[in-house]
């Protein structure tokens, strides 16, 4: 395939100018570093304060901007990683020794707090999180072994051997050595495939679970990397001379939220910038402190008043002003008439679809399925539910009848009072709705669960997750690893082909979700299931809201998954829909089974009739 | 998004860069300027303390400039606010270090933590080092202070020792009202080194953490009960002025009959009195004995501290004052010698010093000029708003 | 015992009123306004100016009542609003109450001091004896205007249209406005009832803790405990999380030792979050945990 030759040829191009860029960076980086350690004792000191918030800052921006985990308990985490270096250090460990445990300490209970963001959501999270950070002041304060209110003195930083005088004070290059591998792992993720994935979790949890994404543990990894981070800066902060509770209360934790928000939640650089104003500006706005004060509450309210997006959204706005031409031309055309660009599709459409009478084989089997919401409320009762492998099958009732239910307990997202599903000939009634992917079930969904944030095209690689290897792991140093960008590569362009044999114009591809019209959304989420290349897939009221054009390219789709052998449950209202398109159609009302078989004899059945289709 | 993140990247490293180049050019010591530094929280619930410790150092500057200077050099102060909090106060220290500057003034709020320092990056801290007690003598009064940190300063162990000869000699039982703090329990220290010396014990040790930014401390209700049921009928509240005017009023609604002792802020500005107004007649604080019947010097200083400042001195300004005249001394001691080794042996030597305070006295072992012997134990008469000597 | 009790509901009241100022904000609106705490402070510092001065002491109440109320509907207006009209997700609104309450705080440093002002006595400096506990007819006023407010506000709720509309939109903010209800009007009603209660707060405790431009921290985060014990969710659950709180501390003091306060609550607190993570007073929570059923119920409500 030429074209995709071409494009491996740009991006090594591409590659290779960013490896330039970013030397070239890191080499500025320590170039400043060395003229810091250089410098005043002074300057030394300011500078790597606000390293070490930045540190902080990107930690908080990892589990707040990217996985919508806000937390005010990291002046907590922060503390655990500084006294712990500081006691132990005064009892004779090893500095160096002191670091990993630093990490490793306050990553675990990292990982506890996470396990209650499992619990509660949002708000509350960030209220567990804050109540944990006032235990850890008043444990820090009322014990004598912390020292108490006037807290204790840190480790002292050992010199530098003769042999590297040279290069100043060996406690600046280190905090820049941990800043900068702070920021390489934040920003890895960033780059990587992991990151649609995060903001799924953030802000379409179902859709990330249905694709296979192991939400909690995943919750509770960030939390404690981003934990373990902040250990880390703890430990670098123990050096600098006297550590005390005062200096790692609630506000310290409010502090570094405000330092992310002010610079730009889920940016590279806001949280740094964030940093660098909250640490430099007592010192640099000089005047009388209470005036002082006053400003910084005015500068705080005026920015975030004017600039929900803070520093970065400003800036930002700035370069989208100067930079003019960015009107996308996809969303034009769009806009101009044609409601559904859908694009030429591969597959032929058939007149009429072929009725497979032969394969008795069940993919699916659901019996004697029962389940309630509410103690007494039966929403299905008794219900079974056979689907043949390589058919189309219609789920179909009226409202309330348990359709969106029972989808909901064959995708795992609800777990059935009694009966059992199996699936591909293994049980799956027990399990929760990430691990179906694994069996080759995928699913959409009724409304809206797209990342509206990213891309059509991110959002379509959310379905790879699943079957690409250890993406998580990698993501830490995505960007070091040629086979991890091999990988995101390919993602793309399977995303790419699975957008364009769902029928939309590769205009779309790049386009952010939250400026698409709603029947390619639809679309995506169908191309996001498909590209998992599923035996079972689940559709749920795939058709809602689309136009007569977008719906003959889903019957389209649909019979091009029959011929590949696709096992396909439908979930409609459309029923004209159903029963040309259907090979079999099952009836529900008011949670019990009507009837199930094959199209034609339901559509003449009497009951059925009367229940659904006589109304 | 990448052309910005590259851009705004280029941009952050040459702006760290260029502050790090500025950074090496700042305001420091000449060859012909003594830089002495200046770390107090002037803002905040102490702001009064510690732009009076700026206030008298200035003064005290002024004066010696006007007089030809150290060893005919000019002499700077330059005084900054640590805000109460121990990040800024370390940085400051850092900052005077680089400056090259000779000593540091302070901190009364951040005592312990520059006491500390101090000692670690072996520069000299003295004057109005917080309460004295033992943010100097972190192991206790029996035990060696910093070797670095010297002050002048009102301190716990001297008011406590005052206050608890007071009680020994007017109270059936002593019960201490303090905070867990180095103040709190500098001064319980202090109260204890008179009644061991007496072979006696007070009656009641309450340690109680106070929220001592705004004086609203819960509970002081609770610990009347305690204290009635200690069988002690004097208290000592070792708390903030706020909290001892808060808890005289509640005190007073239960209809006790407790008879109040303080610390060296009660009577050391009007907090406590204006608070407490009638309530407070009768309470036991100590002040400075020269301070009572000030001599011409000391007429003088005020005079002048009202004239240049607009407010009347306190304490705190008196202090200070006599550092940096210390400080004097002890650099023309060494031969105009400014390194801390130096100026560290100096003032150990320093004995009998005239000072606005006393007669100062620094030696190895005492690193606190303000004894039990410099004060005069007063009592609060509401009638007159004044402290006179109690019986 | 009833000298614990009475001591802590005097100052749970004054916890109680600081946490339903959060809560009324929070119903209507979903913020959190870091500022409440500052609230009271306005109140407590504009007394005790125009005391200083010589205005008779219910002028001076009234005058901070009037500036409390007033400075909170401003923050609706000048931090929470504009950043409430970009999107409802995010914590914008946290930075900028945050930074309102910077302001406030240092403006009335800046005007007053930073040190501990006189306050009016009102009714702190008569001693009431019931049974063998003694209390005060100011702390009394307090418990008395807890329970007032806390009256007040439910049959406010449950019983007015203002009440069932503030409720709707509490639960549902596009619908309620999809049907006509006013929500900035309701907005700034909350945020005034919420300065409001602050300021009676700070009248109420005034005489106790004297005034200081600081004090909007303490009680803004006794307040906000108070809030977490209770229950974020409805003002009347925050009300009794705050006189929980003040009792608990009390009794923390008195039984433990005291230097309980310190921790004792948070300990509460944290079992709390544990068990309810709510509050203990949110709709059937601790019923629910023994009664009802287990598993997950669907989050999407797509119901057939």
């Amino acid at each position: 395939m030429t074209a995709a030759a071409v494009t491996a040829a740009g991006d090594i191009r591409r590659r290779r100018t960013w490896a330039w860029i970013t030397a070239a960076l890191v080499l500025a980086y320590f170039g400043a570093t060395y003229g810091i350690a250089h410098g005043t004792i002074y300057t030394q000191g300011l500078i790597s304060q606000a390293m070490i918030f930045a540190v902080l800052a990107v930690s908080l921006d990892l589990v707040a901007g990217m996985t919508g985990l806000y937390s005010l308990g990291h002046a907590g985490l922060f503390a655990l990683g500084a006294y712990t270096t500081a006691l132990l250090g005064h009892a004779g460990w090893n500095i160096y020794l002191l670091l990993p445990i630093s990490i490793i300490g306050a990553g675990l209970v990292g990982a506890v707090l996470g396990t209650l963001s499992l619990r509660v959501s949002g708000l509350y999270f960030a209220i567990m999180t804050f109540i944990f950070s006032l235990v850890v002041t008043v444990i820090l304060q009322d014990f004598a072994f912390t020292g108490g209110l006037n807290g204790t003195p840190g480790p002292i930083y050992p010199s530098l051997p003769s042999w590297a005088i040279f290069l100043g004070n060996p406690l600046v290059w280190t905090i820049a050595v941990v800043l900068l591998i702070a920021v390489t792992i934040v920003w890895s993720i960033r780059a990587s495939a992991m990151y649609p994935v995060l903001l799924a979790i953030r802000d379409a949890e179902p859709f990330a679970a249905a694709n296979g994404v192991r939400t909690a543990a995943i919750k509770i990894g960030v939390f404690a990397l981003s934990a373990g981070l902040a250990g880390m800066a703890g430990w670098a902060f123990s050096f600098s001379g006297y550590i005390s509770p005062q200096q790692f209360t609630w506000t310290t934790s409010v502090n570094i939220l405000v330092m992310v928000i002010f610079g730009g939640i889920n940016t590279r650089l806001g949280p740094i910038i964030g940093a660098a104003f909250v640490s430099a500006f007592p010192i640099v706005v000089h005047i009388d402190p209470l005036v002082q004060e006053l400003i910084y509450g005015l500068v705080f309210v005026a920015i975030i008043v004017f600039f929900p997006g803070g520093v970065m959204g400003l800036v930002m706005l700035v370069i989208h002003r100067l930079t003019r031409r960015r009107s996308g031309p996809p969303l034009a055309a769009a806009a101009a008439g044609d409601t559904a660009p859908v694009g030429h599709v591969e597959v032929e459409a058939t007149s009429s679809p072929p009725r497979r009478t032969g394969s008795e084989e069940y993919a699916l089997e659901a019996t004697g399925i029962t389940f309630s919401y509410v103690k007494g409320v039966k929403a299905v009762e008794e219900v079974d539910f056979r689907v043949r492998r390589g058919s189309v099958h219609g789920l179909i009732g009226p409202n309330g009848s348990g359709k969106s239910t029972l989808v909901n307990l064959v995708a795992g997202r609800l777990r059935p009072d009694e009966g059992t599903i199996v699936a591909n000939g293994r049980r799956i009634d027990r399990l929760d709705a990430a691990t179906r992917p694994a069996h080759g079930i995928r699913r959409t969904f009724q409304s809206a669960v797209l990342v509206r944030d990213l891309s059509v095209r991110e959002n379509v690689t959310i379905g790879l997750y699943h079957r690409t290897p250890n993406v998580a792991g990698r993501s830490l140093v995505w960007p070091l690893l040629p086979g991890a960008l091999r990988d995101h590569r390919e993602m793309r362009g399977a995303a790419d082909t699975a957008l364009q044999t769902a029928g939309l114009a590769a205009s779309w591809n790049g386009a952010r979700v939250a400026d698409v019209p709603h029947g390619v959304e639809q679309l995506t989420q169908l191309a996001a299931a498909c590209v998992g290349e599923p035996s079972i897939l689940i559709l749920d009221e795939p058709l809602a809201g689309l136009s007569t054009r977008e719906i003959e390219q889903v019957s389209e789709i649909l019979n091009d998954l029959r011929e590949r052998g696709v096992t396909v449950i439908v979930v409609e209202h459309q029923t004209h829909f159903i029963f040309s398109m259907c090979d079999d159609v099952t009836v529900l009302a008011a949670g019990r089974l009507v009837v199930s078989g094959p199209a034609e004899q339901v559509r003449s059945n009497e009951r059925v009739r009367e229940v659904y289709l006589g109304q | 998004m990448k052309r910005i993140a590259v851009t705004a990247g280029t941009t952050a490293v040459v702006v760290a860069a260029s502050i790090a180049l500025a950074g090496c050019s700042g305001g420091g010591a000449g060859g012909d300027t003594i830089l002495i530094g200046g770390i107090a929280g002037t803002t905040g619930a102490y702001g009064t303390t510690g732009q009076a410790a700026f206030n008298g150092a200035q003064l005290a500057v002024d004066e010696i400039n006007a007089a030809g200077g150290i060893n005919g050099k000019q002499v700077r102060f330059d005084g900054q606010d640590d805000g109460a909090d121990a990040t800024k106060a370390s940085q400051l220290f850092d900052k005077y270090i680089s400056d090259g500057a000779v000593a540091v003034i302070g901190s009364p709020d951040q005592g312990p933590t520059i006491a500390a320092l101090a000692d670690q990056k072996k520069f000299i801290a003295l004057g109005p080092v917080d309460d004295g007690g033992i943010s100097i003598y972190p192991n206790g009064p029996e035990s060696d202070p910093y070797a670095y940190a010297f002050s002048t300063s009102l301190n716990t162990f001297a008011w406590g020792e005052a206050l608890g000869d007071w009680a020994l000699a007017n109270c059936t039982g002593l019960a201490v009202l303090h905070d867990p703090s180095g103040y709190g329990m500098g001064g319980l220290a202090g109260i204890n080194l008179a009644y061991d010396a007496a072979g006696k014990q007070i009656a009641l040790d309450e340690s109680i953490t106070e929220n001592w930014s705004t004086g609203a401390t819960v509970g002081l209700k609770a610990e009347i009960q305690k204290i009635k049921a200690s069988g002690a009928d004097c208290v000592d509240v070792w708390l903030t002025p706020q909290d001892q005017a808060s808890f005289l009023q509640e005190a007073q609604t239960e209809g006790t009959d407790f008879k109040f002792l303080g610390n060296d802020e009660t009577c050391s500005d009007t907090t406590f009195s204006d608070l407490a107004k009638q309530q407070g007649d009768g309470m036991i604080c100590a002040l400075i004995t020269t301070d009572m019947n000030p001599n011409e010097r000391l007429t003088k200083f005020r005079s002048d501290y009202k004239a240049k400042f607009g407010t009347d001195a306190t304490a705190f300004a008196e202090l200070s004052y006599d550092a940096v005249y210390i400080l004097k001394q002890a650099i023309e001691a060494g031969g105009g010698a400014t390194d801390p080794e130096t100026i560290r042996a100096q003032l150990n030597k320093v004995s009998a010093f005239d000072g606005l305070t006393g007669s100062l006295t620094f030696t190895e072992k005492q690193h606190t000029t303000l004894t039990k012997d410099q004060l005069t134990v007063v009592a609060y008469d509401a009638a007159s708003d004044s402290w006179v000597p109690a019986d | 015992m009833l000298q614990v009790l009475l001591s802590g509901l005097a100052t749970g009241a004054i916890y109680g009123l600081v946490a339903m100022a959060f809560a009324i904000v929070f119903y209507v609106t979903r913020v959190i306004n870091f500022a409440t705490g500052q609230l009271l402070m306005v109140s407590i510092m504009t007394v005790s100016g125009l005391a200083a001065v010589g205005l008779p002491g219910w002028a001076a109440i009234i005058a901070g009542l009037v500036l409390s109320t007033g400075f909170g509907v401003g923050i609706y207006f000048g931090a929470v609003r504009p950043v409430l009209k970009v999107g409802r997700g995010g914590f914008a609104w946290l930075v900028s109450t945050l930074g309102v309450a910077i302001i406030l705080a240092s403006i009335a440093a800046i005007i007053f001091g930073p040190t501990s002002r006189a306050f009016p006595e009102l009714l702190h400096h008569e001693s009431v004896r019931i049974g063998d506990a003694s209390t005060t007819w100011q702390e009394l006023l307090a418990i008395i205007v807890a329970v007032v407010v806390l009256i007040a506000f439910e049959l406010f709720r449950r019983r007015t249209l203002f009440g069932k509309v503030g409720m709707a939109i509490s639960s549902d903010p596009e619908m309620a406005s999809a049907i006509g209800a006013n929500a900035t009007a309701y907005a700034v009603l909350a945020f005034a009832i919420g300065g409001l209660l602050a300021g009676a707060a700070g009248v109420l405790v005034g005489p106790i803790t004297y005034a200081n431009p600081y004090l909007g921290d303490t009680y803004g985060i006794a307040g906000f405990i108070g809030l977490m014990i209770g229950g974020i969710e409805k003002p009347a659950a925050a009300m009794g999380g705050g006189l929980l709180l003040g009792v608990l501390s009390v009794l923390a003091n008195t039984y433990i030792n005291s230097q309980a306060a310190d921790w004792f609550p948070f300990a509460v607190v944290v079992v709390v979050l544990l068990i309810a993570p709510h509050g203990l007073f949110a709709s059937g929570n601790l019923f629910r945990r023994w009664f009802g059923r287990r598993g997950n119920v669907a989050t999407m409500g797509t119901r057939a």
